[in-house]
């Protein structure tokens, strides 16, 4: 029996950053055996992250660090010393692949650059996650999620009735680079699977998330148009389009392709396809206020999300609630597919955190709870390296 | 210098529209031999027709769209219409030749072509098959339709994001679609390696609403701890301020900054000039700057209102505070840093010539060569190459298919023209068009940007 499809390997998570916890917390949830190599003396800096356990700042409470770090080991080893790296160094000769999201060189300055310690293992795909990558002219930059979302060209877009633009709520940009993070990580995986050679990985954080483009880019190589916002985006439903309020909530409204018969449909006159603001886009577009007041609000205020919904997607409209964070745990759906798991911290307490989205019928993906710094001191050097005694690695500050 | 890494790798892939065939787009990226399965009477339509080259439809509009090439570059194309039984005969025989099977229709849909997983399996027992759905492949809501707001706002991502809870915003730019794809490609790499270990193949079910409550973890930790709701909080950041975007000279042009501790506070004030309200008690540290960042606003204003956002962002930064140009996608094709790691790659298309294309797997990798991709395909172009090499088909089979409907270069159902639009009525929109975006491309890119001829 599998433990998982990625279960034979052994990865050193050196990051601080969400993106690259993220692109660790895939391999953990995978199988792997992620350990987590932090600083003894302050603990990798996600553990900083808020909100924490009733807003009381402790390292081991963070949101971020409680989903993101859930399945990993955790050593505090500091290896800034001679005696921290030589001990790295003996992990490094035995891991899969390296992750770390450090300003690029810096690990190189002490001598744990991919060229230094390629030749300690030759099998090591060594994963460097930064800003802007490796190179180029922008690649010492200081940034946040924020500031390379604009860079990426993704940011412009989500600005309506010529309103600042606005991010996804989250950390959306740090996901995105994680998940390209692992992506990239496993087509050296894929390749080392065939030439038993490893090798570095430059992962930038802008590239991933300018990827997540909408083709605008592509489209102006093509029309001369830059993608914005059309009039019919807007933050609140308009012209038969987007969030409307109804009895209970907030409905998605997309009448999809084909759509506004459909919706005359639904409406409850099948006739109305044919009226002027119906067959004429660009009209509805001019008098989305009279379209509204005539067809649209009338039906959402006397109705509840269910029933609207239910009503939408029975014709095939790709209608939707608009739920909050506190609906989902007990979202039907969600809940026969029992996609929320149940882990128990011993700070946090009981957590009931997202499940993996990868649902592989052979190898089933694991989650389980994140470490407390340096829990994992003992197990993962006796079992990797066989020390037993670390005493005096403890009192040199090394751990 | 080695070959890309799944080169050997042969994806039979059903996906249409967006999600599923951004997913095999990051397979094709790393060297896959993704054979995109459509048919005469059912091509991937609207995305073929949407935005084509110089917005002219010209003879074969089905192959001239920017949507359709931007998703769809590097794969093959076979056209099989898996509705009648030579077209489900075909794709039979294809299966043993294939490593994955991809598909992003309804869960109901490869049952009913008896093409779901246990069929398969029948067929190639280390096959890997991948469906990538709105909802996923089971539950009660597993038929609903979803585009990526859907995906969005069933995950609670909508609901945290925009101006306040009456004013929620979607991603705007498929995100859903985005992320299901890239969890699809995901888990389909991670299956390739189990099999290398194994020899066993698997069934993987993809949500993209699932996709995306995954990437939303912080919020239903706190949830779940806290018993807190996040809400939609602008650009509002939980420690830095200012953190938000900016107003700049020139029409809908914003600059975004970060001000992440009272070190960046101190070099943001001297890059906008000490500017006297900088000194202003109610500003004077982060939790204060937090309280009061609207009021900052105006302030703020009258520093980047004089400026371009490269102008503005470039003072920022080079005071070493966090900032960023608020680019319109049309920017990002100039810009200094994609430019110098050769982010987008210029292919050459039979029928509208060279034009742009991001690398979907942009990592630069120290063993491996970035290899030049071979241009999005026409319908039905590797019809002869993939039915002859992989099932022996010689011409004359290949012509009775042709000449029968089963497979060919037309679509028999046309799609319904895409609205008519023109750069003058975007501008009017509010939107930016250039009509000299060809010659810009092509100075910036030093190769001539357009149709060939």
């Amino acid at each position: 029996m599998s433990d998982g499809a990625l279960d034979d390997l052994l990865i050193l998570d050196l990051c601080h950053g969400l993106a690259g916890a993220y692109c660790t917390k895939w391999f953990a949830d995978l199988g792997a055996n992620v350990v987590m190599v932090e600083p003894a003396d302050k603990g990798a800096s996600i553990r900083d992250i808020g909100p924490f356990k009733n807003d009381e700042p402790n390292q081991e409470t963070g949101a971020s660090h409680l989903y993101l770090n859930g399945g990993k080991k955790s050593i505090s080893l500091s290896f800034e010393n001679d005696e921290g790296k030589s001990l790295l160094n003996k992990l490094i000769a035995k891991a899969d692949i390296l992750v770390e999201d450090e300003a690029p060189g810096r690990l190189g300055n002490l001598g744990l650059g991919f060229e230094d310690v390629c030749t300690l293992n030759d099998k090591l795909i060594y994963l460097s996650i930064t800003p802007f990558g490796q190179t180029g002219p922008y690649r010492d930059y200081p940034s946040t999620e924020l500031t390379l979302a604009a860079f990426s060209g993704t940011l412009a877009v989500r600005a309506v009735n010529g309103k600042r633009p606005i991010r996804m709520g989250g950390y959306q940009g740090m996901y995105i680079g994680g998940r390209i993070a692992f992506l990239s990580a496993m087509g050296a995986l894929l390749q080392r699977d065939v030439t038993e050679e490893g090798q570095h990985v430059d992962v930038s954080l802008l590239e991933a998330i300018a990827g997540n483009d909408m083709a605008a880019p592509t489209t102006y190589s093509y029309t001369g148009i830059a993608q914005v916002p059309l009039p019919s985006a807007n933050a609140r439903g308009r012209g038969g389009a987007g969030r409307y309020p109804c009895k209970d909530g907030f409905v998605d409204v997309l009448p999809g392709i084909g759509g506004l018969k459909k919706l005359a449909a639904m409406l409850g006159d099948p006739g109305l396809a044919e009226h002027e603001l119906f067959k004429n886009h660009a009209l509805r577009a001019e008098k989305a206020e009279e379209f509204d007041a005539e067809f649209m609000e009338p039906f959402f205020s006397t109705r509840t999300r269910a029933e609207i919904v239910e009503a939408a997607q029975a014709k095939g409209m790709p209608f939707s609630y608009v739920l909050t964070p506190d609906e989902l745990p007990s979202e039907p759906h969600l809940v026969e597919r029992e996609f929320f798991v149940d882990i128990e911290h011993p700070i946090a307490g009981k957590l009931a955190v997202p499940g993996s989205p990868a649902r592989l019928s052979e190898t089933p993906p694991h989650l389980s709870v994140a470490p407390q710094a340096g829990e994992s001191n003992e197990t993962v050097l006796s079992e990797l390296l066989g020390l037993t005694d670390l005493s005096s690695l403890e009192n040199q500050g090394v751990l | 210098m080695s070959k890309l890494p799944l080169e050997g790798v042969r994806v039979l892939d059903l996906t249409r529209a967006y999600a599923g065939t951004i997913g095999t787009l990051y397979l094709a990226d790393l060297g896959a031999d993704v054979i995109k399965v459509e048919a005469v009477t059912r091509p991937d339509i609207p995305t073929r027709e949407m935005n084509p080259a110089e917005l002219d439809p010209g003879e074969k509009p089905w192959e001239r769209a920017a949507y359709f090439h931007r998703l769809n570059v590097g794969k093959r194309d076979i056209t099989l219409d898996l509705t009648t039984d030579t077209g489900k005969d075909l794709f039979r025989k294809l299966v043993p030749h294939c490593d994955v099977v991809t598909e992003n229709y309804n869960p109901q849909t490869m049952r009913r072509f008896n093409l779901h997983y246990d069929a398969l399996k029948e067929l190639n027992p280390s096959i890997i098959m991948a469906s990538m759905s709105g909802f996923g492949a089971d539950g009660p809501r597993k038929s609903w339709a979803a585009y990526y707001p859907a995906m969005e706002s069933m995950a609670g991502l909508t609901a945290i994001t925009g101006y306040d809870e009456d004013q929620t915003l979607t991603s705007l730019t498929g995100y859903g679609d985005w992320t299901l794809g890239t969890v699809g490609a995901m888990a389909i790499l991670a299956a390739l390696h189990h099999r290398n270990k194994t020899g066993k193949g698997q069934y993987i079910d993809v949500s993209g609403r699932e996709a995306v409550l995954a990437a939303i973890g912080d919020a239903m930790t706190d949830l779940s701890m806290n018993n807190r709701v996040w809400k939609p909080s602008e650009n509002l950041h939980t420690s830095m301020a200012p953190h938000d975007t900016y107003r700049c000279k020139g029409d809908n042009s914003w600059v975004a900054m970060a001000v992440r501790d009272q070190q960046d506070w101190i070099a943001f004030c001297r890059a906008i000039g000490s500017p006297a309200w900088t000194g202003e008690a109610q500003f004077s540290d982060q939790e204060k700057r937090h309280e009061n960042q609207e009021a900052m606003r105006p302030l703020i204003e009258d520093w980047t209102g004089q400026h371009t956002h490269r102008e503005a962002a470039d003072a920022l930064l080079a005071a070493g505070v966090p900032a960023g140009p608020v680019l319109d996608p049309s920017e990002t094709l100039f810009d200094p840093q994609l430019k110098a790691r050769e982010y987008y790659e210029v292919i050459d298309h039979p029928l509208v010539g060279s034009r742009l294309f991001p690398r979907q797997v942009p990592a630069h990798y120290s063993a491996m060569e970035r290899q030049p991709r071979s241009h999005t395909p026409l319908l039905g172009e590797h019809n002869h190459q993939v039915l002859g090499e992989l099932l022996n088909l010689d011409a004359t089979s290949l012509k009775e298919l042709e000449d029968s409907g089963a497979i060919g270069s037309e679509p028999t159902r046309k799609g319904r023209r895409p609205p008519e639009t023109s750069r003058e009525k975007m501008r009017q929109w509010g939107a930016r068009a250039d009509d000299d975006y060809l010659e810009k491309l092509s100075a910036a890119y030093g190769k001539k940007i357009g149709p060939n001829g």
